[in-house]
């Protein structure tokens, strides 16, 4: 692969073994509320004392002061404690900030890759398989099958889809199941295009045109013969296909729609973000950031593995 | 599509009289009034059939939710929608032509480069938080444009002229919220469009005439690479209809989007109904808009709408 292509898949691979690896990484638990005093909505990079005590409990502080004696003070918001003997102290630094409930955004940002990225990838795959199904039919059957799928290809890229997700995620309970059956439903019509019209130029094609003159069935020429040949063209709608599922789970989170609370998600993050935009930008900057950068990754890879740079005219931006 | 989205709502549990009683035990009597009034007494069937007669009509059903005839509900939340996917169909146009075109200047110099990759950034932003940092930028840290809303408080009582210059300052940054994603898109259409229109045997003939560079480019290259970019631009059409929901959440405007979403979560049938068949019809009006506007850039298409085609 070629440069931006290779970095594509380097940030994507790095995004995936961390949301895999997500539990045994070194990471404050994503939904803890260890202290809503001190920790609340601390910015990228800020620090906090961790203190320790002797029966093992977990304090925060703003401060801490260790007189020349060995006796050691915290103070928490305006009011200063004393510490009691054998009370170990830490700094930490929060990398990413955090948020409203002093939950850590860095572990937030990971584990929400597991939910954003798991449902991307699998709509995904509920697209490719439904629309390359679709576009193969339709192309190797030809005739009316082929009017009729292709009719209903157009009536459905012609409702706007956001409306029709918004409204399968309200009917339902909102789940991951869900998401991920509503965006691949909504998403396959492209994939049925493209296949199509690849089928319909390979169908004169001297080895397809001899194959089916061989009496191979439609099944069989669909199987060994079309589907290799398309294999590029169905990997690079795969590349696409993955960043606009994650962009639009990322959408259903953000309107409350999609994967629900508490698992974190990127477009939930958002949501946690919205009402701080101005105390706090950085709720809802890092989990926007991830998402477009793996969208960004999805078209690197896409132009790599098509050979020349094009944006895809992208039926649907949400 | 409307079948599909009424057997959904169907099957999903809960009904708009479970929704209006909140929880509270409803005495049989009273809940059979509701339902009766609702007409959910009757069966699916009955009651689909009813509704696809009536709306042939205009006539789209009672919103539960709202209490006023959804034909009224849609009609007064329309011209919000419309207003904002107009600036940002706008946007999208006149930003994605103008980068696309000074992509040609300095082809494959930095220029071009910082731009195109601009251009890949911008368009894989997620709309909704793109909104979130513009408002965050443009309306609070430097406050060119009004966070939300559609209109300024007390503007009732201005003249029309300055109602209509508030409302458009007001969809300005929405609409260009909306647009800029499509528009990076489309630039990189018409920058292809033209690297390849300014080989071609005519532009070099009138190059060779001594026509001026800039007049090349816009009167003869440009010319020639409207008809992919107007088709481009109605398969944008849906797009943008579905970025007008997220973006009118995030902006809080009044509209079409904001409708459909309020109305799920009050499970309010008739309007979810009618907000997927506005948008529905919105799409298929701009794509026959779209190719008017097809034969009207390409004498082809024109000969071919003409012959019978």
């Amino acid at each position: 692969m070629r440069g931006p292509a290779r970095w594509g898949a380097v940030l994507i691979g790095a995004w995936a073994i961390a949301a895999v690896l997500a539990p045994v990484l070194p990471l404050r638990d994503p939904s803890a509320q260890p202290d809503g005093l001190v920790l609340r909505t601390l910015p990228p990079l800020a620090r906090a004392w961790e203190v320790r005590l002797p029966d093992g409990t977990r304090r925060y502080a703003h401060e801490v002061r260790r007189a020349e004696d060995g006796r050691a003070t915290m103070r928490r918001g305006a009011s200063w404690s004393e510490l009691p003997d054998g009370a170990q102290t830490h700094r930490r630094t929060f990398v990413l900030g955090t948020d409203l409930l002093g939950r850590d955004l860095l572990s937030r940002l990971v584990w929400g890759a597991r939910a954003s990225l798991l449902a991307g990838g699998l709509a995904a795959l509920v697209a490719l398989i439904l629309g390359t199904a679709v576009g193969l039919t339709a192309g190797i059957a030809g005739g009316w099958t082929d009017a009729v799928l292709m009719r209903i290809t157009d009536g459905a890229l012609s409702v706007p889809r956001l409306f029709l997700l918004v409204l399968l995620s309200a009917l339902f309970r909102p789940s991951l199941p869900l998401a991920v059956l509503a965006i691949g439903g909504t998403s396959w019509m492209v994939a049925a295009r493209l296949v199509r019209g690849e089928v319909l130029a390979l169908s004169e094609r001297p080895f397809v045109q001899a194959a089916r003159s061989a009496g191979a069935r439609p099944l069989r020429l669909a199987a060994l013969h079309v589907l290799p040949a398309i294999a590029t063209l169905v990997a690079v709608e795969a590349s696409l296909r993955f960043g606009q599922s994650v962009l639009l789970e990322g959408s259903l989170s953000f309107l409350g729609l999609g994967v629900p609370p508490p698992t974190p998600t990127w477009g939930g993050l958002i949501a946690d973000g919205r009402d701080r935009l101005l105390d706090a930008w950085w709720i809802a900057f890092w989990p926007g950031a991830a998402l477009a950068g793996v969208v960004v990754a999805t078209q690197w890879i896409a132009d790599g593995v098509q050979g020349d740079i094009v944006i895809w005219p992208r039926e649907e931006r949400t | 599509m409307l079948t599909a989205t009424f057997v959904l709502v169907e099957a999903a549990p809960g009904t708009a009289a479970d929704l209006l009683a909140e929880e509270r035990p409803l005495p049989p009597e009273a809940r059979a009034r509701l339902e009766a009034a609702f007409g959910l007494d009757r069966p699916p069937l009955a009651r689909y059939g009813a509704w696809i007669a009536a709306a042939a009509r205009g006539d789209l059903g009672w919103s539960t939710s709202r209490g006023r005839p959804v034909s009224q509900v849609l009609g007064a939340a329309l011209p919000a929608t419309l207003l904002l996917a107009g600036c940002g169909l706008t946007v999208q146009l006149v930003l994605g032509l103008s980068l696309g075109t000074l992509h040609v200047w300095r082809p494959r110099g930095g220029v071009d480069h910082v731009a195109s990759v601009a251009g890949l950034t911008v368009a894989s932003v997620p709309t909704f938080w793109l909104g979130l940092m513009a408002i965050l930028a443009l309306a609070y840290r430097l406050p060119l444009f009004p966070p939300s809303s559609s209109h300024s408080i007390g503007a009732e009582a201005w003249s029309p002229a300055a109602r209509a210059l508030d409302a458009v300052w007001h969809a300005a940054l929405p609409g260009a919220v909306l647009g800029v994603g499509a528009a990076a898109a489309l630039a990189r259409y018409v920058r292809a469009g033209l690297l390849r229109a300014l080989g071609e045997g005519f532009v070099r003939a009138a190059k060779a005439r001594g026509v001026p560079p800039g007049t090349l480019v816009v009167r003869h290259a440009l010319r020639a690479t409207l008809p992919p970019i107007v088709t481009l631009t109605g398969i944008s059409l849906p797009t943008l209809v579905s970025g007008s929901l997220v973006v009118e959440v995030v902006f809080g405007r009044p509209g079409m989007g904001r409708l459909a979403y309020d109305a799920v979560l009050a499970r309010d049938l008739p309007v979810v109904l009618g907000t997927v068949l506005a948008g529905t019809v919105l799409v298929v009006a701009g794509t026959l808009a779209a190719d008017l506007g097809l034969a009207w850039a390409d004498p082809r298409a024109r000969a071919a709408v003409a012959g019978g085609g």
